[in-house]
């Protein structure tokens, strides 16, 4: 019994880990400002098309104004509204 | 361990594949809210800038309307119609800004400088005679020019994230005017503006913008 605990510990140990390193401290701070994972279903979808370590972009139209207007999160990286004005 | 003690943990682990998964259920999706393409005057930091936004709001809905009508593969940001200073000339009084979103078509070259200029060439002078056919934020004195910033993907990536590159353009009434009704071409104009290049968050240094008075400027499709 013992050893069935100690297994689901390092489970446990080993979930929480493959988790924690996908994501650097500046996305899980982004992470937990909002109530979901993503802001859509289609958010969702252009997450999942563009996972691993150098994924090709596959961005369309669509995707740019659906961005745009539902305020995702995560992607991409453009200037900041407070590098380009000062009020 | 008891049976109920056993089962903690698989039940933390399927709560933390869950969250792993998604936070929430599944949302129905929401039409695109236009109406945040305008910095709503709450949102201002300064007292003209929100002063401005709420004596031209209909003019601001109007640029947003007439915006609305252009072709695919140009889209507005959120908050993007809006009066701003430029950061990099903070004295001056609010301009009338609209940050646009641009495919990828829009922007072509060889480098961040050289996809600006193709960007500006094609869209620079129709996005301003949209902003300068309201008269009545051109008439207001409080107003003191006009600014563009022109957003598209870039072709690399950086962690898996596409990276956006910029052109932020911030010019006088006048020099706007100018440009807009022909009088000066878009070398002439750029000199006189303020002319910012990013690539990414990265600003690059004193960017030329490779243009000349004498190439034709590529018209975009109808709006």
């Amino acid at each position: 019994m013992r050893f069935r605990s100690s297994l689901v510990v390092l489970i446990l140990g080993v979930a929480a880990a493959s988790v924690a390193g996908c994501a650097t401290s500046d996305q899980w701070s982004e992470w937990r400002q909002h109530s979901s994972q993503f802001a859509s279903g289609r958010h969702m979808g252009f997450s999942l098309r563009h996972q691993g370590a150098n994924p090709r972009p596959h961005v369309t139209e669509g995707d740019v104004e659906r961005a745009r207007f539902e305020s995702w999160w995560g992607d991409p990286v453009v200037v900041s509204p407070d590098q380009l004005f000062a009020g | 361990m008891s049976r109920v003690a056993r089962g903690v943990p698989a039940a933390v682990l399927v709560l933390g594949v869950l969250a792993a998964a998604g936070r929430t259920p599944a949302q129905p999706e929401l039409p695109p809210a236009r109406d945040e393409a305008i910095l709503p005057p709450a949102a201002y930091t300064t007292p003209d800038g929100r002063a401005l936004a709420e004596a031209h709001a209909a003019e601001l809905a109007a640029v947003r309307a007439d915006l609305a009508g252009c072709p695919a593969g140009l889209a507005l940001q959120r908050h993007g119609i809006a009066f701003r200073r430029s950061r990099g000339n903070p004295d001056t009084r609010p301009h009338l800004v609209v940050w646009v979103w641009l495919d990828a078509a829009s922007s072509l070259g060889r480098n961040p400088v050289a996809r600006a200029g193709d960007a500006f060439r094609r869209h620079g002078q129709p996005l301003l005679r949209r902003l300068l056919a309201r008269p009545a934020v051109f008439a207001d004195p409080r107003v003191g020019g006009y600014g563009l910033v022109l957003s598209w993907l870039g072709p690399i990536t950086v962690a898996g994230r596409p990276v956006a590159e910029s052109l932020a353009v911030f010019a006088d009434k006048l020099a706007a005017a100018n440009f807009a009704h022909d009088t000066i071409g878009p070398a002439a104009f750029l000199a006189r503006a303020e002319v910012r290049v990013f690539d990414g968050q990265t600003e690059l240094q004193a960017p030329r913008i490779p243009i000349d008075d004498s190439a034709d400027l590529v018209a975009p499709p109808a709006c």
